[in-house]
């Protein structure tokens, strides 16, 4: 009987960024690139949010899926992984039509920009933890 | 940092603008994706255009790329829409398709609406690198292969433009001229012509040619029935309209449609036809829906249009539109130096529809034939050669086997060119001097009567001595042979 790798206890938590693709990204273009990517995200996924806050509060849900998804696809392209989840937890609430979930998730996807902007905001994407 | 985000809306007058390099258009809404997806294509020595939504694709003009990417979930429209319609401009444009799903269904249902390949989001570098290098390649394969058969199809249909004429050869380099372009195109020339042959010439050799190609005789249709004809109707739409029915139009979708006769339309049809090619869509006869076509237009007519237009029946607006580069297709009259190659032609596509092989036509059945006026112009030329195949026991059509109505005409030398009354008796308003006008009518005598006194004079309806008379005085040598005294 071969010995099986113990099952972990709890999952790891999901990373805030996907370092491997960020420096991926740096390596294949450049820091300047990266910079100037993560500023055009940070800057796009502001407005978007806004946006997606009012379509929820609308309860207009096909603006607000199609929000949540480029929201997640904007997310996924960075390497923003945790935002990418987060996204994609409220865009699955939508689809099935739970607007208290999606409320909920909005406030929690909110949060994390905040941590993402508090991030990569103000210093060096690919230098940062 | 300051970030400017770029508006990419349909206003922006984007479009598949030609390149010497491959082109790849991005089409997806999302910013940070579409800034990274360009830097790696350009990167990679790609020329890359952007669209940010479904409506500034159906809004963009011009040739299409050499490769698309499309994100499926383009915020409130689908990907899917994107690309049945750019795949309905060209059935073989390969696509990629990107995606944030990671569902199966998705990428199998893009696969089967004919995407050539699937990558899902985040895009790795160097998959997408690898999907548009092999999706390159292979739009340069089908290019290559549509050029063939573009060529040999030319070939095929050039060839049936049969004649060395300069008035055939000026209209080869004008079709030549209009093939790759959408310019609307009028087919000026008498019936018979070959004004069809050369529509088909035209969609052949161009970018459309995958497309269909559609004829519609407009003379041939009652005026009631021309606006169902070419813009379709809807079930119940009138009397006796049981089932939803496409019309010319719409059955032309990404080809030409070939307008003829387009001088003999009503009134009413030439109103709903120009708003057709104003919208660009169409209206089905009963129906609401304004459908948009994708169509070349080709028109032909008999008729002089302009005057048409300065007499009242034709819409000048309309006109305007139809008629951007009219080409003036020959009468066979005007160009009888191509009768040798055109009988020859005809020979030997009635071959093997003829009892035995017929290999030519005698000098002086050739003869006769160039001195008929051909109203019917090559439709009557090949009806001509046709019964004489039929009448002919040997392997050379004679005089004696040409349709009896056109033994009695006066023979003229094959290759001469046959001169405009107007020009006879004076261009316009010119008056000639009677002793012009004679001398004109005695060179013509002698031409035909290749240089026969005693046959010109009896045509001149003079006496022999008189006709000798007159050529003394006009220093005309009896004797010269045709082609001098022409």
């Amino acid at each position: 009987m071969t010995d099986r790798p113990p099952v972990p206890a709890t999952l790891p938590p999901t990373p805030t960024l996907n370092k491997v693709r960020l420096d991926a990204i740096a390596r294949d273009v450049s820091h300047e690139f990266l910079n100037e990517l993560v500023a055009l995200f940070l800057a796009d996924v502001d407005q978007k949010l806004e946006r997606l806050s009012d379509d929820i509060r609308e309860r207009n849900l096909e603006r607000a899926l199609a929000s949540a998804h480029t929201l997640k696809g904007a997310a996924a392209s960075l390497g923003v992984v945790r935002f990418r989840v987060v996204a994609g937890k409220l865009e699955d609430f939508l689809e099935r039509g739970d607007w208290r979930a999606s409320d909920t998730t909005l406030v929690r996807l909110l949060r994390e920009f905040a941590h993402v902007r508090s991030v990569l905001g103000p210093q060096d994407a690919a230098a940062s933890p | 940092m300051s970030v400017t985000q770029q508006s990419l809306s349909p206003s922006n007058s984007l479009d598949f603008s030609p390149t010497d390099g491959d082109v790849v258009a991005l089409v997806e809404d999302d910013i940070t994706t579409r800034r990274l997806t360009r830097t790696w294509l350009e990167g990679a020595g790609y020329v890359v255009i952007e669209f940010d939504s479904a409506e500034s694709v159906r809004a963009a003009a011009g040739p299409l790329p050499t490769v698309v990417c499309i994100d499926l979930g383009l915020g409130e429209a689908s990907g899917f829409d994107v690309m049945n319609h750019l795949r309905e401009r060209d059935p073989e444009l390969p696509t990629i398709v990107v995606t944030a799903e990671r569902e199966v269904e998705t990428a199998v249902a893009a696969m089967r609406a004919g995407a050539y390949d699937y990558l899902t989001k985040p895009v790795d570098r160097e998959r997408l690198l690898l999907s548009v290098r092999r999706a390159c390649e292979r739009r340069r394969l089908v290019n290559s292969v549509r050029n063939l058969q573009s060529a040999l199809g030319n070939g095929r249909l050039l060839d049936k433009l049969v004649g060395t004429s300069p008035a055939m050869r000026e209209l080869s380099q004008q079709v030549e001229r209009v093939m790759e372009s959408d310019v609307a195109v009028c087919l000026l020339g008498e019936s018979g012509t070959g004004k069809e042959l050369v529509a088909r010439a035209i969609h052949t050799g161009g970018p459309r040619r995958q497309g269909p190609f559609v004829a519609i005789n407009c003379a041939a249709i009652p005026a009631a029935l021309q606006e169902s004809e070419l813009f379709g109707h809807e079930r119940g739409a009138f009397t006796g309209a049981t089932q939803t029915r496409l019309g010319c139009f719409e059955r032309a979708r990404g080809g030409t449609l070939l307008l003829d006769e387009v001088g003999e339309m009503s009134a009413a049809t030439q109103a709903v036809l120009l708003r057709t090619l104003q919208e660009r869509t169409v209206r089905r006869v009963g129906g609401n829906q304004e459908i948009p076509v994708d169509v070349r237009i080709v028109c032909a007519t008999h008729r002089d249009l302009r005057g048409e237009v300065d007499a009242g029946r034709f819409r000048e607006d309309l006109y305007f539109r139809l008629v951007v580069y009219p080409i003036e297709l020959p009468a066979l009259r005007d160009r009888l130096e191509d009768l040798p190659m055109l009988v020859a032609h005809f020979l030997e596509k009635l071959q093997s529809r003829a009892p035995h092989r017929v290999r030519g036509m005698s000098q002086e059945a050739l003869e006769v034939l160039a001195g008929h006026s051909w109203p019917g112009n090559v439709r009557e030329l090949e009806n001509v050669v046709h019964r004489s195949v039929l009448s002919c026991k040997t392997e050379q059509i004679e005089r004696a086997d040409l349709p009896r109505d056109l033994q009695s005409r006066v023979p003229r030398v094959v290759g001469e060119r046959v001169e405009d009354p107007e020009d006879f008796l004076g261009r316009g308003d010119e008056v000639l001097p009677l002793r012009e006008l004679e001398h004109r009518a005695i060179k013509r005598a002698l031409r035909v009567t290749r240089g026969s006194v005693g046959r010109a004079a009896k045509l001149l309806g003079i006496g022999r001595a008189t006709l000798y008379r007159r050529l003394a005085e006009l220093e005309l040598g009896a004797s010269s042979p045709p082609g001098e005294v022409a």
